[in-house]
């Protein structure tokens, strides 16, 4: 009777929380402002954070959640998106973190003025005989 | 059953905030499975909430929110997609005159540009 109630109580406890570390740097700086969002397939586990002046997030998830079915999101306006699975997630808020090194963005050259007609731009000059 | 309608009622009149999305390329497509978050940073109340992030669906829909009288202060929106540019709304464009005044619900119908 006594181990039921025990494992009554025991089964009414919330899981512990899990955490996903993650340090976004660009050219070796950190990133501050940057989203770090993971989607678990389950949208109550779902977490996203903004990093801090370090370039770090540390996203908590309160439940349970499987590592492997997380796909982690870390985007910056000027930057590439990128997306990654199979990150790191521990029970620890000492989990190693995930280091995320965001590129250059290749911006397309706006076009200022129109090209200048060339010679063998121009269509071939036909006579007409009469 | 009463009670059962009076919780009903009560339920209906819960505040809820949110912020709705429809994506778009330029060519007018739906863009699918992009993500459409709100972020906070660490340190605000908010910051270790979850439910804060989902993917948009094949219509270039996508819903974030939850119960509460207010939009999350501080918190931002992040529309993201590898291969086009992400569009970061920040708390103080959302609520230039502070959380006081600010709405709970924001809907946007958005163009995302592909970065080349």
């Amino acid at each position: 009777m006594r181990s039921l109630l025990l494992l009554v109580l025991l089964g009414g406890c919330p899981p512990p929380s899990q955490y996903l570390i993650t340090d976004v740097t660009a050219a070796g700086a950190p990133v501050a402002d940057a989203l770090v969002a993971a989607e678990c397939g389950n949208p109550a586990r779902d977490a996203a954070l903004r990093t801090d002046q370090d370039g770090r997030a540390r996203l908590t998830f309160r439940s349970r959640v499987d590592a492997s079915k997380c796909t982690v999101t870390v985007a910056k306006s000027g930057f590439p998106t990128l997306e990654a699975i199979n990150l790191s997630i521990c029970s620890t808020p000492a989990c190693p973190a995930t280091h995320v090194e965001l590129g250059e963005l290749r911006e397309v050259e706006p076009v200022s003025e129109l090209p200048v007609p060339r010679d063998y731009a121009e269509p071939p000059r036909m006579e007409v005989a009469r | 059953m009463r009670a059962a309608v009076l919780l009903l009622a009560l339920a209906a009149c819960d505040p809820v905030w949110g912020a709705q999305v429809t994506l778009r390329d330029p060519i007018n497509r739906s863009v699918d499975n992009a993500t459409f978050a709100v972020a906070c940073d660490g340190t605000t109340p908010y910051g270790s909430h979850t439910s804060m992030s989902v993917r948009t669906n094949r219509d270039g829909a996508g819903f974030v929110g939850s119960m509460g009288t207010r939009f999350p202060v501080g918190c931002d929106l992040f529309i993201a997609k590898p291969g086009f540019k992400t569009h970061h709304i920040a708390y103080r464009e959302l609520c230039p005159h502070g959380p006081e005044t600010c709405e709970r619900m924001f809907k946007f119908d958005l163009v995302l540009e592909p970065t080349d």
